[in-house]
């Protein structure tokens, strides 16, 4: 196989998932069009509607625990409520994706997400957001003449277009370490916009995003969280005596929710009970005249924990019953996709009880489908209510439709490539195809280990763990194939001890969550964290110092430009008393002042920096004016910088450990044999060792198969807020797979020191043919398990963000990074 | 699940060979170059004998009839069980030199204060397979107290006949790999009580000490 073949055939491939994943992702059918109804009877419920006014508010990440555990809820004032009536509290249920855009779009249609949305919530520029044309609850408003001020965040304006609201002030959401200042924004507005102007606004949405914030940054048990419940919880409490000063027949209704809710970790995306249950309040005067919802009136707020700790409040709704409730108590017509059912504790409100629940069920009865009318002489409310209960969980469950001859066709064409990589692999590994070599043999072990493990959710939720596994099974491998004297052995207990220290660094996977973890010890000792980081950028000036002299100065220049950057990074982030004193007494003595605008000025200047000696580097060896020898051992060092300035702060000093690591690997194949006919065996094995770390790694740096551990902090170095897609997805892609990068750089030396120029090429195809095996049948596997459990309950949680992964796996770490520094280095070697 | 854990495998081989005049099975045969400074030790293949079927008993309580996995009741059994393993198979099946050794008595008991001992550094390997770090320390010491004392028939065979001799050094691969193994089961999300650790790695170094003390004299 010769290079072009060798490309044909890893395009073909990446084309091959593109078209699953495209086959894959149902679209859901959205009816066009938006409901109405008999313009008398419209007329006649708009009259009599039982409220005038809504302030819709959405603390983002409110979890149910948060508003009614005594444990951890301060929202003093909300308890108080709860127990006089006033307010009624439910625990909504979240349809995952529980991320912010798909959440939004139930709330406001009442449809359930599809997974394609959670995609669409991280390119968010797509327009295929747009819900002006779809009928929403803020669609019936609008066309009931009613006007619509919002301020929060800026996502309900990538849904909803701007001329539908009478005043915006919309937040961005994406800086995610300021607690404080995107609340503000929303909070400023109140006075001035909501309450001196009480009689101009019919609906008023806030949306506030420091809760979740908090959340992402420290978790549910942070610090910040009890100020944070008390800052909501006053503003609630002022625009609730707005209320009472302002109506005096208490026609406006306060509603909070949380469009989802967190995990154990201040994470969301998934399906845990953290995540989906999230809190819900209807607040209003007029609440306290009617009954109290079933079991609000067994309890006194605050609550003293759930059975199981499943997060199930009072009663339980799902989100979207939110959207029909609005409709009914505002006397408008349910939105046309809605699959929600009017809470039942609001039917004592609404001056048409009856007629409002058959509006609901024949809205439900026509979304399943069905087209004749129905009778109701015979039902009883109870009996109504049950069969909607039935038709919403057969509606949110159905809303899939495959594409299945593409489905076949792109699954076809990736077996056929894979056979095909296997077949090449076979071949090159040793003199005759079936000779089984150990090398070749453990590649396709592991692969089809991996493979078969993705026929269970929990090994593609726990995939980490199977790595560990299988690390710790190679890491016994030293002591079979070498001779054990003192040397192999102290290598060997290294070896070991750096495995498990960054074994012990972070979280992975949904199970099992320690509370003890280097990450987190490091969080607590920030003291500790700097002088580990800093520990680990002099390694590596260290590092470069056995090398040329000018690369020593270099190095030492891009990785000070590192430190500054990552220490002013941290002070501009608001975790100033963080950093040591000497360090920052380090920034006034170079005269630097981290503002926000000089934090984009400083990571460009590195960035630029860093681009200019990779590329004078590679031009001048090309030249002869540099020395070969020391090319790939340079370049990787740039390379682990850069990935320095892409990691969070209490990562950085993994690479110190990866260092350590790399050189006992290095160590074990300088002493295997070498001989001509195993250079095969070699490079496999050197890249089979890079691949099994690279994930490895990747997963103990805190990433998951699940979307919602992607790490956008580091995507945005040296962008303004006018950012360029493109490049805000290479960082991204960079800070999510920094160590998988710096892992895929280790056969490098071993392959290509001590090789002969003419062969470097098939070194190179050999080389990458060893991931590119283990892909193809990885993804054969996952394919077919996608196909075979398409009914599966965890579909959309589990399976298809693993397809997500393996695409940037195979895109990323495959292709991009797997081909274009690895041919830069062997073309100026040649 | 309250506790959590990782899992791993665990107890590397305790003793180091690190001569590798290992003398197997194969070489039995040759009895006539007996060479008399280190004679061949081998365990006759008299499966009858060398069954441990303590372990089968063991392994049916520790799962059907302890209440919720008792892992020190557990150990308070297998402990005794051993020694009368070992007295049992050593003193038919052990063949040294030219003989059959005995059992040495004093050296029955110096043993165990040795696998006692041994517990600790196994439980500095099981920690770095991977057993919780700060976490659960008491169970995994427990764990690294049954691998040990399920490499305790082996252990004594290494004092009473000869450290340089690598035979012994299967029986621990076999609990290691027994043990390694098992944990496939515990990233699972079927939220049983004996996913917890390290129930399923105690089971699997009993399978492996199982399956080890009964085929290791054949290969």
């Amino acid at each position: 196989m010769n290079l072009k073949q060798f490309t044909c055939l890893s395009c073909v491939q990446l084309f091959a998932i593109l078209v699953f994943i495209f086959a894959f992702f149902p679209r859901k059918i959205v009816l066009p069009g938006i409901s109405h109804r008999d313009p008398d009877e419209d007329r006649d419920l708009q009259h009599n509607r039982p409220f005038q006014k809504l302030v819709f508010v959405i603390i983002d990440a409110l979890r149910s625990d948060f508003l009614f555990d005594a444990q951890i809820s301060h929202f003093d004032n909300v308890h108080q409520w709860l127990n006089t009536g006033e307010a009624w509290g439910y625990t909504s249920f979240a349809n995952p994706p529980t991320v912010t855009l798909p959440r939004l779009k139930s709330i406001t249609t009442g449809s359930t997400p599809s997974f394609i949305d959670l995609l669409l919530n991280v390119a968010q520029d797509v327009d295929s957001n747009d819900l002006s044309e779809h009928d929403s609850w803020l669609q019936q408003f609008i066309q009931h003449n009613n006007t619509i001020r919002f301020m929060g965040d800026d996502t309900w304006l990538k849904l909803f277009p701007h001329e539908w609201f009478d005043f915006t002030d919309p937040t961005h959401s994406f800086f995610v370490s300021d607690f404080t200042q995107v609340d503000n924004n929303v909070t400023r507005n109140l006075p001035g916009k909501l309450f001196q102007e009480w009689t101009q606004w019919d609906v008023a949405i806030l949306h506030y995003l420091g809760l979740d914030h908090i959340g992402h940054k420290d978790g549910p048990h942070s610090k910040f969280m009890a100020t944070k419940h008390q800052e909501m919880d006053r503003i609630l409490k002022s625009i609730y005596d707005q209320v009472l000063e302002h109506d005096i027949d208490d026609d406006t209704l306060i509603c909070v929710l949380g469009d989802h809710g967190m995990n154990e970790l201040g994470n969301h995306g998934g399906s845990s009970a953290g995540e989906t249950s999230a809190g819900l309040l209807f607040l209003s005067p007029k609440l306290s005249q009617f009954a109290k919802p079933g079991s609000q009136a067994k309890y006194t707020l605050p609550i003293n924990g759930t059975l199981d700790r499943d997060f199930q409040y009072l009663d339980t709704v799902q989100q979207i019953d939110i959207v029909p409730t609005i409709s009914a108590l505002f006397g408008l017509p349910i939105p046309m996709n809605s699959v929600g059912i009017i809470i039942p504790d609001f039917l004592q409100l609404l001056p048409e009880k009856l007629l409002s629940i058959k509006e609901n069920f024949m809205h439900l009865w026509k979304l399943s489908d069905h087209h004749d009318d129905v009778t109701f002489v015979d039902f009883s409310i109870e009996d109504i209510y049950k069969k909607m209960y039935d038709i919403q969980e057969t509606l949110t469950k159905s809303a899939t439709n495959y594409n299945y001859p593409l489905l076949g066709l792109a699954f076809v064409s990736f077996l056929i490539i894979t056979i095909i990589a296997i077949y090449q692999f076979q071949r090159y590994s040793g003199p005759s195809f079936c000779q089984l070599q150990i090398s070749s043999l453990s590649v396709l072990l592991v692969s089809a280990i991996l493979g078969v493990s993705t026929f269970a959710s929990s090994f593609i939720e726990e995939e980490h763990q199977l790595w560990w596994w299988i690390v710790t099974a190679s890491s016994a491998v030293p002591l079979f194939v070498f001779q054990l004297d003192a040397s192999v052995i102290s290598r060997w207990f290294i070896m070991l001890v750096c495995v498990r220290l960054i074994k012990f660094w972070n979280n992975s996977g949904q199970k099992f969550i320690y509370s003890n973890v280097m990450s987190n010890l490091l969080n607590q000792n920030p003291f500790w964290k700097w002088s580990l980081n800093s520990l680990t950028l002099l390694a590596l000036i260290m590092a470069s110092a056995r090398s040329q002299l000018l690369h020593f100065i270099v190095t030492t220049i891009l990785v000070a430009l590192c430190f500054a950057y990552k220490i002013s990074w941290e002070i501009v982030n608001g975790n100033q008393a963080e950093v040591p004193p000497f360090m920052q007494d380090l920034l006034i003595k170079i005269d630097f002042v981290p503002t926000e605008s000089s934090l984009i000025i400083l990571a460009r200047v590195f960035f630029q920096a860093w681009a200019i000696v990779v590329i004078s580097r590679l031009l001048l060896t090309k030249l002869k004016i540099l020395d070969k020898r020391y090319l790939i051992k340079d370049v990787k060092l740039y390379i682990t910088i850069l990935l320095v300035l892409q990691t969070s702060s209490q990562n950085i000093g993994q690479f110190l450990i990866f260092q350590i690591l790399q050189s006992q690997i290095y160590y074990f194949f300088q002493r295997l044999p070498t001989s001509s006919s195993l250079s095969s065996s070699k490079i496999y094995l050197s890249n089979l060792v890079s691949l099994i770390l690279q994930n490895f790694t990747f997963f103990q740096f805190g990433g998951t198969n699940s979307i919602s551990t992607i790490d956008l902090g580091n995507a945005y170095h040296g962008v303004s807020s006018d950012y360029n897609i493109y490049v805000v997805g290479t960082l991204m892609s960079v800070a999510n797979f920094a160590p998988a990068i710096y892992w895929s750089m280790l056969p490098w030396s071993i392959n290509y020191n001590s090789i002969p120029p003419h062969t470097k090429i098939q070194t190179f195809i050999r080389s990458k043919l060893t991931a590119f095996t283990y892909h193809c049948i990885f993804g054969a596997c996952l394919m077919m398990a996608c196909i075979f459990l398409r009914f599966h309950l965890f579909i959309w949680s589990v399976f298809s963000p693993k397809l997500c992964y393996f695409f940037g796996w195979n895109f990323v770490m495959g292709f991009l990074n797997g081909w274009l520094p690895e041919l830069a280095v062997l073309f100026i070697l040649d | 699940m309250s506790t959590k854990k990782r899992a791993r495998k665990t107890v590397k081989k305790t003793v180091s060979f690190s001569d590798d005049t290992t003398l197997t099975t194969h070489q039995n045969r040759l009895k006539k170059n007996v060479d008399h400074d280190r004679p061949p030790v081998y365990v006759r293949k008299t499966p009858l004998m060398t069954l441990p079927y303590h372990l089968i008993i063991l392994l049916y309580y520790y799962i059907f009839m302890s209440s919720d996995y008792n892992t020190v009741k557990l150990l308070g059994l297998l402990i005794p069980a051993q020694i009368g393993y070992l007295v049992l198979q050593f003193n038919k099946c052990t063949v040294y030199g030219n003989k059959i050794i005995k059992i040495n008595l004093s050296l029955v008991l110096i043993c165990l204060g040795v696998t006692f001992l041994l517990s600790f550094p196994a439980m500095l390997l099981t920690v770095l397979f991977g057993a919780p770090l700060m976490d659960l320390l008491w169970e995994t010491w427990l764990l690294s107290l049954h691998f040990v004392f399920l490499a305790y028939p082996a252990v004594y065979s290494v004092f009473n006949c000869d450290f340089k001799v690598g035979l012994w050094k299967k029986y621990f691969i076999f609990i290691v790999v027994g043990g390694w193994i098992s944990c496939v089961v515990i990233p699972l999300d079927w939220d049983r009580d004996w996913q917890n650790w390290p129930i399923p790695i105690v089971v699997g170094g009993y399978l492996g000490a199982l399956v080890g003390y009964t085929i290791s004299a054949y290969i």
